[in-house]
């Protein structure tokens, strides 16, 4: 990987205000030091956590939409943040994001064709109006949906999974090197789910598209392949290909998370019983210890009194952990 | 659990739940044919759209205009208090004759803990409410019982004196549950209760469920589209797709030889974690409109092996082996 990422974030770090008891008012770090690099070479990588865990506040940094704390986005090399409007253009044809709320992207007065027009007129794909006619029904092809099913109808006259197909199919337009997707499938059904996922992979396979991919269900990040990050409260605890990650789970909370997803096997239900204390979040700006030491089976004394390193426990495997210390500590630099 | 000689708590028989909109019926329930026994969890499994929420807001006496009960029976095997069974047509009883079975006969956890509990009265207080509107009880025992059900769900007895907004999404799931268990219902209906949560949550509200079904002995009638979650929990699972029934079976037949095309086509997109990545194609087309289903079986035109006679006759739901019921003309 010696050239340039595409898209790098670099110790990012975003803090909220909540108020807390009469006036006080606490700092919590929903995304705290995280580090990640997109490349030229396609790649998926599924961003994985609970709710609140700093999922969606971090997408929505990469996109440019949420100036971080502290940390820098870099877009070919360039800090995003200190770039103007005027600046962004590039980024802003070659990142494109799909969000959760299928019906809530769109302009409830408006047909559904409009986002695919403004698509072709805002970033100059055509003056002809017949061509403009025939990219959309193309685009519509390809993410498996029938022009004359969509063109012409309302938002609220498709189901959730067209809605999200349409979302593709603008992305098939404008053909971006990176895709940020947020939870794209959670509110779409089963069946639907695998060809939404499918056109993923195929961007990726055909058109060398690249994808972060937000989700808090494990089996669709399995599903689409790649890389993964596991966050747990803002902090990412464990990276790597999801194929070791998940046959190999180094950090308690992504081995915790792996055993709580129900198995489609009745004949592996699960014997252990288990308990879950709630633990509130860490309020107060706790930065020096382990994000997860609350819950953490096996925390030690120095898990509340360190914020741990990232160590590489395998080639290319990272985890946030002080049980493996023994291990190179991963540097991170720009 | 004993699987056999279980008795049938609730018995739906050619049940037809529309909505009457300007283009005409929206058969949302469409001559729909089911049995739960007593004591089991029973897991209704399908598509958003498919018609399980208004089929249980239906069994509920909640339809509310422009759906309407268009036909059908819902026989309900109540528990008195003397130990007798009654007898009842849920559907034929008059709205205000409803009320003696909510909460002590049959009670419900939605999917949306989150908007349910009210954010000015203390949990206590609201659940005291139930037991005031639906029981005799006196303060001091419902007091003790409201104690217990807290319990029950892995909650400490001060959650009693908090308020929702002080309680975790999980916590106030499990509020909505002991709330729902406190009169000791023959049925509990659960509609989608964990999709908002966490996967370690869910598990453990999974597990509470499945300690309160044997703790009171109650049914649980289980409602979500994730088919992992009924290998988990349900004993007997139902596929719903376009308002009716299509398989119903012991869970594990179900999900190991599923046998109505639709049934396979949901068990083959169940991802498999950690296993052989392979592709799925998932279902070509959409879900149809409940306004106009296709002719025949309403699931032919997205159906792999199709016979000609799929389009004219819709097929029965029909008892193939001892408990396992398939409406597929594959095997009429």
């Amino acid at each position: 990987m010696s050239n340039q990422p595409i898209l790098q974030a670099l110790n990012l770090t975003k803090e909220f205000v909540v108020p807390g008891e009469g006036l006080r008012r606490h700092h919590i770090a929903a995304v705290d030091q995280v580090s990640m690099e997109m490349y030229e070479k396609p790649t998926i990588i599924s961003l994985v956590g609970e709710s609140g865990s700093g999922k969606t506040t971090f997408s929505r940094m990469l996109l440019g939409l949420t100036p971080p704390t502290d940390g820098k986005v870099f877009y070919m090399g360039k800090d995003l943040f200190q770039q103007k409007r005027g600046e962004r253009l590039d980024f802003y044809r070659k990142v494109q994001p799909v969000f959760q709320d299928p019906y809530g992207i769109y302009n409830p007065f408006y047909k559904i064709e409009r986002v695919l027009q403004l698509a072709i007129k805002n970033f100059n794909l055509t003056t002809n109006q017949d061509e403009a006619q025939t990219m959309i029904e193309e685009a519509l092809r390809a993410v498996d949906l029938r022009p004359a099913d969509v063109i012409g109808r309302y938002p609220h006259q498709l189901s959730g999974g067209q809605n999200q197909r349409v979302m593709l199919a603008r992305i098939y337009l404008l053909k971006p090197k990176i895709i940020i997707a947020d939870e794209p499938v959670s509110m779409i059904d089963v069946a639907i789910r695998t060809l939404f996922l499918n056109i993923l992979i195929d961007f990726r396979d055909k058109f060398d598209i690249s994808c972060l991919f937000i989700t808090h269900n494990l089996s669709t990040a399995y599903y689409v392949g790649g890389q993964m990050m596991v966050l747990c409260f803002g902090r990412a605890v464990e990276t790597g290909v999801i194929d070791q990650v998940i046959q190999k789970p180094y950090h308690p909370y992504t081995q915790q998370l792996l055993q709580s997803i129900p198995s489609a096997d009745p004949r592996k239900r699960w014997t252990e019983r288990v308990n879950l204390e709630y633990v509130e979040r860490p309020l107060t700006h706790d930065r020096d210890k382990c994000s997860y030491v609350a819950r953490c089976p096996k925390a030690m004394p120095v898990c509340s009194q360190q914020r741990p390193p990232e160590y590489e426990v395998e080639p290319g495997h990272y985890a946030t952990c002080f049980l493996y210390q023994d291990r190179p500590v991963h540097q991170i630099s720009a | 659990m004993a699987e056999q000689n279980l008795k049938t708590l609730l018995t739906l028989k050619n049940l037809n739940i529309w909505y009457a909109t300007e283009r005409g019926e929206s058969k949302a329930v469409n001559g729909l044919d089911l049995e739960i026994l007593r004591g089991e969890i029973f897991g209704l499994a399908g598509e958003s759209g498919c018609g399980k929420s208004t089929l249980i807001t239906g069994v509920m006496r909640l339809t509310k205009l422009p759906a309407h009960v268009q036909s059908g029976e819902a026989i309900f095997h109540a528990s008195r208090e003397n130990g007798q069974e009654q007898v009842v047509d849920l559907l034929k009883l008059d709205p205000g004759a409803m009320r003696p079975y909510r909460w002590r006969n049959i009670s419900y956890i939605p999917q949306s803990a989150m908007n349910v509990l009210n954010p000015v009265l203390k949990v206590e207080d609201q659940i005291a409410d139930v037991i005031r509107a639906h029981s005799s009880m006196s303060k001091k025992e419902a007091q003790a019982r409201i104690g217990d059900c807290l319990e029950m769900v892995g909650l400490s007895k001060k959650v009693a004196l908090m308020y929702a907004h002080e309680l975790s999404g999980g916590m106030k799931q499990r509020v909505t549950i002991a709330a729902a268990i406190v009169l000791k219902p023959d049925l509990l209906i659960a509609d989608e209760p964990t999709t908002a949560l966490d996967v370690n949550v869910q598990r453990v509200i999974l597990q509470e469920l499945t300690d309160i079904r044997e703790r009171l002995g109650l049914t649980i009638l289980y409602v979500t589209h994730d088919m992992a979650v009924h290998a988990q929990l349900s004993d007997r699972v139902g596929i719903m797709y376009a308002g009716g029934i299509m398989e119903v079976g012991k869970t594990s037949d179900v999900l190991s030889e599923p046998l109505h095309p639709y049934s396979q086509a949901l068990v083959e997109a169940i991802p498999d974690i950690g296993g052989e990545r392979r592709r799925i194609e998932g279902l070509p087309g959409a879900v149809p409109s409940p306004l106009n289903w296709p002719p025949g079986c309403a699931f032919h035109p997205r159906c792999k092996r199709m016979l000609p006679i799929c389009q004219e006759k819709r097929p029965d739901l029909r008892e193939l082996k001892p408990g396992r019921l398939v409406a597929c003309h594959l095997y009429q």
